[in-house]
């Protein structure tokens, strides 16, 4: 009996599953044409390409040993071929626009297969048809669902089984197929045939969980693209929403922070997955499309699975009376419409909540910023009024109690909006206040730098000693901005963690805890990592050449790299405080270029030797380093003297300017030329245009602040700033050389620095062997020796002296 | 055998079933009449297995038909629109049906076929709302299940096709043993076929009666008193409607026919005669008492 009964089940629902299938015959026809037209058509043209450039390489090996390579292209058969590969080359770009349209096609019609299969859902005259046959609920969704797979999937199926027997008839055609670029484009295409297709699987899925709610053609039509639209835009807005207020969080770029929106759409899946395409093409590196990767692929399938239970559930508990009415599910009336108008209100609040973020910033530092949030919150509220009111015409809203929808607005945008608020404030949901625990830490990247005085520091640590010491610094540093906001110490850390993701944080901080940052992390191995780098030391050649500073001349040599590198390492055994090594009392820092030998892993096949450039950083506390180098005939270590320089500068540094340009402090030093009167403003202008300096000459006549009131305003011009001629603050004093007061600042500078040092009262004294502003410009004689000393509280007092006596 | 038990549905937020209860016996002809939305079509969806019941139960055979395939397979519905059919040919219907219908007789869709003569290769859509219903109705006679349920079953039909399909009913009736519910407003069309009759008003069933019965106890008298009467006048019965023309008296009434008789001589009368109703008049004086009353158009 239950054996008949199940033949008899199984009957009516092959029965019920032929009928729906013949009901969308017109529409796999029209399947069929796309999937045709889709790979199987550039596929075919690579293919024929292919199987040209065979023939070109048997060409070349039937005529190679009695003719040169350029009489085989003089050849008429050749010339043939490459005019048929010409062609080719052209079919393919047609091939892959035409390809892209159609899988677009494919991608439609695996919603409308569902429309179309799914009509008793949403058509009441369908709905007596359907329902009053006998047949169960279960035969009718399934029934339906799978002619909808049928006839969606199995001629996507056929076209990317073509594809693939092209595409390995095609490699069998190509030499060394594997290496070529080819080869990684194809690798490439293969994924996205399989992402194409389980981008219209998941569309299927998004449109079925979408109708089941919908009670009129109108919704039905509508909504499944709307939703499928709107949820990738959502995801990504939200996601930048609460990234971009995750105080240290320092960015993975965009691509990477919505890539996730690949798991959550189809939409958001077939946009990632061919932005990733062009990506790795573009770059010939080894591609994995977001179906491919775990946390991306896994995610998907099972949203996917259980879009597919839940509109089983919703279909099999759904009142059929209710088809023709608004949204068979009452509950869910007001659903559609807030999701769409907290997709807008959201892309508007990201706007408007980033730009009251900068205001803040800039508030906090004491700039003016001229962007206001206002304009983009009416267009939000009118943008989204308008859409609202479209959306309850769709459901059939007569508008008789006005007041009502606009109550209803009030409250869907209100609440999205407090929504992005909450997400803004969120401070990532633990984000914010998240350190890696120490075994999951492959690798840790550490930077710190001081922008006002140029100082940088970075390394790259793997021990667990240090990487608990990083973690240990990182939980005790503050995650709230407000105190530092306009501090200038800075720390970046990277942490590259076991599986294979990272987490990257950036933090501003005041003095004392930067400098715990800077103790405990200043060793030997990072000092010698941040004067060496890895690629330098692991280059396994030779150093062939060094040129001191600016210098024309190179010492050319043999010095093995390892011994250089050897040298470095007894240096950094002895190594100071941070102060003592980087910018303490008479440490001076000699900047030289470095030309050595490196294998390239990835052009080892071309059998061509190569060479490198880098700069490398030698400080006078150096002594075995400067001594090899001496050793091998570089010269220069000995010849800076105090004496050696034609003029010294005291400077008062400048600052904000720069920052409101590049969105960081960098030091702005100004500097005074004590000789030269020839320079007119455009030459000065110039210098700084070519130097990064401002450059000011008193003596010309042209006033320093006018420059910098010029510069400023241009800038504050591009920038769509407000101009505030007090943010400038600028002094600048001529010292002589041999002076006693130049002497006593010497004395001071440098000295005491770390412990009492205050940005906003920060003195430079800049050194200039150059004996005037152009020839420093054209680096001639000044062998880039200018070297910057740091005042001590008591220099500043000594400064202040200057300054007065200079000004009057 | 059909039992529907306090059955009720819901629209939004009113009941277009309101505690229905009605039986119907195997081998009736039932008439479902009622005023527009009663419920008629409603009742109808519900028997057929579209809709299932808020509360109350609808069986058939003593099992429900909600979701049940092997009831479902005894039933066929043909709803009161046609255009669902309107991308088919009348051999696809067949062929649908067919599909489905494990009786389907193709000998009686050809018999009956041949009796109507409609395009077989011929889209439905190029059919006029006559010729759909046509077709329809044969596909459902060929089903040959035993119950058939048609809303607005002769809706479109002229005259000569009303007398054939009518026909074709009767002979599947007689045939097959089958149960057909008929909803329609043309009552004259119920008076001729059906042996039993429902009346629906408002999602309730005033009535639920053999034909023979319901026109038996409604009852039209033309009297004339001797002095103006009121419905106080008049007791020992239930009196549907009372209108006096000059001096004569139109009288109404539902009850036992000899309770009538008395309790008017009882007032001593000087005309008494007894008019025959027909289903219409009985129609329009039942929904009267209920309220649903054309002379309102008059006020």
């Amino acid at each position: 009996m239950t054996a008949l009964s199940s033949t008899g089940n199984f009957s009516k629902f092959g029965t019920y599953f032929l009928y729906k299938l013949r009901t969308l015959r017109p529409m796999i026809i029209l399947n069929g044409i796309f999937a045709l037209l889709s790979y199987p058509l550039a596929f075919g043209i690579l293919t024929a390409g292919a199987a040209t450039g065979k023939q070109q390489s048997e060409l070349l090996a039937k005529y190679g040993e009695n003719m040169s390579y350029s009489q085989i292209t003089e050849l008429p058969e050749y010339v043939k071929l490459e005019s048929t590969l010409e062609l080719l080359g052209g079919l393919m770009i047609m091939a892959i626009v035409v390809g892209a349209i159609m899988l677009v096609g494919m991608f439609i019609m695996s919603y409308v297969m569902c429309f179309r299969s799914f009509r008793w859902l949403y058509k009441k005259t369908v709905v007596d048809m359907d329902y009053s046959l006998p047949v169960s609920d279960d035969t009718r969704f399934f029934g339906g669902l799978l002619a909808s797979f049928a006839g969606s999937f199995v001629p996507h199926l056929i076209s990317i089984g073509i594809g693939l027997i092209l595409w390995n008839i095609s490699l069998g055609m190509l030499p060394d197929a594997a290496e070529s670029e080819v080869f990684v484009i194809g690798e490439a295409v293969e994924q996205l045939m399989f992402t194409g297709l389980f981008s219209c699987f998941m569309f299927m899925a998004f449109s079925l969980f979408v109708i089941s709610f919908c009670g009129r053609t109108a919704e039905a039509g509508l909504y499944p693209f709307v939703i499928t639209g709107i949820v990738p835009i959502i995801h990504a807005v939200c996601v930048e929403i609460v990234l971009s207020n995750v105080y240290g969080y320092s960015g993975s770029g965009l691509m990477s922070e919505i890539s996730s929106v690949a798991a959550t759409s189809p939409l958001g899946m077939l946009f990632v997955s061919i932005a990733y395409l062009f990506q790795g093409v573009s770059a010939a590196e080894e591609f994995a499309a977001p179906l491919f990767r775990a946390e991306i692929g896994i995610t998907a399938i099972v949203l996917t699975v259980l879009l597919f239970v839940a509109a089983y559930f919703l279909i099999r508990y759904r009142r059929t009376e209710r088809v023709g009415s608004p949204f068979v599910y009452k509950a869910v009336r007001p659903a559609f419409p807030a999701v769409v108008t907290f997709a807008v209100v959201s892309v508007f609040a990201l706007v408007i909540l980033q730009i009251s973020k900068r205001a803040k910033e800039y508030d906090a530092l004491g700039y003016s910023y001229s962007s206001r949030p206002e304009g983009f919150f009416v267009a939000m509220i009118i943008i989204t009024f308008v859409l609202y009111v479209i959306m309850e015409l769709i459901s059939g809203k007569g508008f008789k109690k006005f007041y009502i929808t606009l109550a209803k607005y009030a409250v869907t945008t209100g609440a999205s909006f407090l929504i992005c608020l909450g997400l803004f404030n969120s401070n990532g949901f633990g984000m914010a206040d998240y350190v890696p625990a120490v075994e999951n830490v492959q690798m840790v990247t550490f930077a710190v730098d001081n922008n006002l005085s140029g100082s940088y520091f970075n390394s790259k640590v793997s021990e667990r000693e240090n990487i608990e010491k990083i973690i240990e610094l990182h939980k005790n540093t503050p995650k709230h901005e407000e105190d530092d906001i306009s501090s200038n110490y800075r720390v970046n850390i990277t942490y590259n963690l076991k599986d294979g993701t990272s987490v990257s944080r950036y933090y501003k901080l005041n003095r004392e805890r930067w400098l715990e940052y800077i103790d405990g992390m200043f060793t030997s191995e990072a000092v010698y990592r941040d004067l060496i780098s890895e690629q330098m030391e692991k280059s396994g050649g030779d150093i062939l050449s060094v040129t001191f500073g600016d210098n024309d001349e190179a010492v050319y040599m043999k010095l093995p790299m390892s011994k250089f590198c050897e040298a470095v390492r007894k240096d950094c055994e002895n190594i100071g405080t941070y102060h003592d090594t980087y910018s303490g009392a008479g440490v001076i820092r000699y900047n030289v270029n470095i030309q050595y030998q490196y294998v390239d892993e990835n052009m080892i096949a071309d059998g061509i030797e190569r060479t490198t450039y880098d700069w490398v950083e030698v400080y006078s506390w150096q002594k075995n380093t400067i001594a090899l180098l001496k050793e091998y005939g570089v010269k220069g270590f000995d010849g800076v003297k105090l004496s050696d320089y034609e003029s010294a500068f005291l400077v008062e540094y400048h600052m904000g300017e720069s920052f409101m340009q590049y969105g960081h402090a960098d030091p702005m030093i100004c500097f005074i030329e004590s000789g030269d009167k020839s320079l007119d403003e455009n030459t000065l202008m110039e210098y700084g245009y070519f130097t990064g300096y401002e450059f000011v000459a008193p003596e010309t006549g042209v006033e320093g602040s006018d420059i910098i009131d010029y510069e400023s305003m241009s800038s504050y011009v591009n920038q769509d700033y407000e101009y505030r001629p007090d943010t400038i603050s600028y002094r600048v004093a001529r010292l002589d050389i041999g002076s006693a007061k130049t002497e006593e600042l010497l004395e001071y500078s440098g000295v005491t620095l770390p412990s009492d040092y205050v940005g906003e009262k920060c003195y430079g004294l800049l050194l200039v062997k150059a004996p005037d502003a152009l020839s420093y410009y054209y680096g001639l004689g000044n062998e880039s020796i200018a070297k910057e000393l740091f005042l001590s509280q008591e220099g500043f007092a000594v400064a202040e002296e200057i300054f007065a006596e200079y000004n009057n | 055998m059909i039992e529907i038990k306090n059955a009720v549905m819901r629209f939004e937020d009113s009941n277009a079933l309101d505690g229905v209860d009605i039986v119907i016996p195997e081998g009736c002809a039932y008439g479902l009449l009622g005023s527009n939305g009663a419920g008629k079509s409603t009742l109808l969806r519900l028997l057929s297995g579209i809709y299932r019941p808020f509360s109350g139960e609808v069986l058939i055979d003593g099992q429900p038909v909600y979701n049940n395939v092997p009831i479902k397979e005894k039933v066929f519905f043909i709803n009161d629109e046609t255009i669902q059919f309107n991308d088919m040919t009348l051999s696809d219907m067949r062929a649908y049906y067919k599909r489905f219908y494990s009786s389907f007789d193709d000998a009686l869709f050809e018999k009956l076929h041949s009796t109507i003569g409609l395009p077989m290769k011929k889209r439905l859509t190029t059919f006029s709302k006559g010729m759909k219903r046509q077709a329809a109705v044969i596909c459902g006679i060929a089903c040959k299940t035993p119950y058939l349920f048609l809303d607005e079953a002769f809706d479109g039909l002229d005259p000569t096709m009303r007398i054939i399909v009518k026909q074709m009913l009767i002979d599947a009736m007689l045939d097959n043993d089958l149960t057909v519910i008929f909803s329609s407003h043309n009552l004259n069309e119920i008076d001729e076929f059906c042996d039993r009759v429902g009346l629906m008003h408002a999602g309730k069933v005033v009535f639920d009666r053999e034909l023979d019965n319901v026109k038996g106890s409604v009852v039209k008298i033309q009297t004339a008193f001797d002095r103006p009467v009121t419905r106080e006048d008049f007791s020992g019965f239930e009196l549907l409607h009372l209108e006096s023309t000059g001096s004569v008296t139109h009288i109404i009434a539902k009850g036992d026919r000899e309770t009538i008789r008395s309790s008017i001589n009882a007032l001593s009368p000087k005309l008494y005669d007894e008019v025959p109703l027909s289903l219409e008049e009985i129609f329009i004086y039942e929904m009267e008492v209920l309220g649903y009353d054309s002379s309102k158009l008059d006020r």
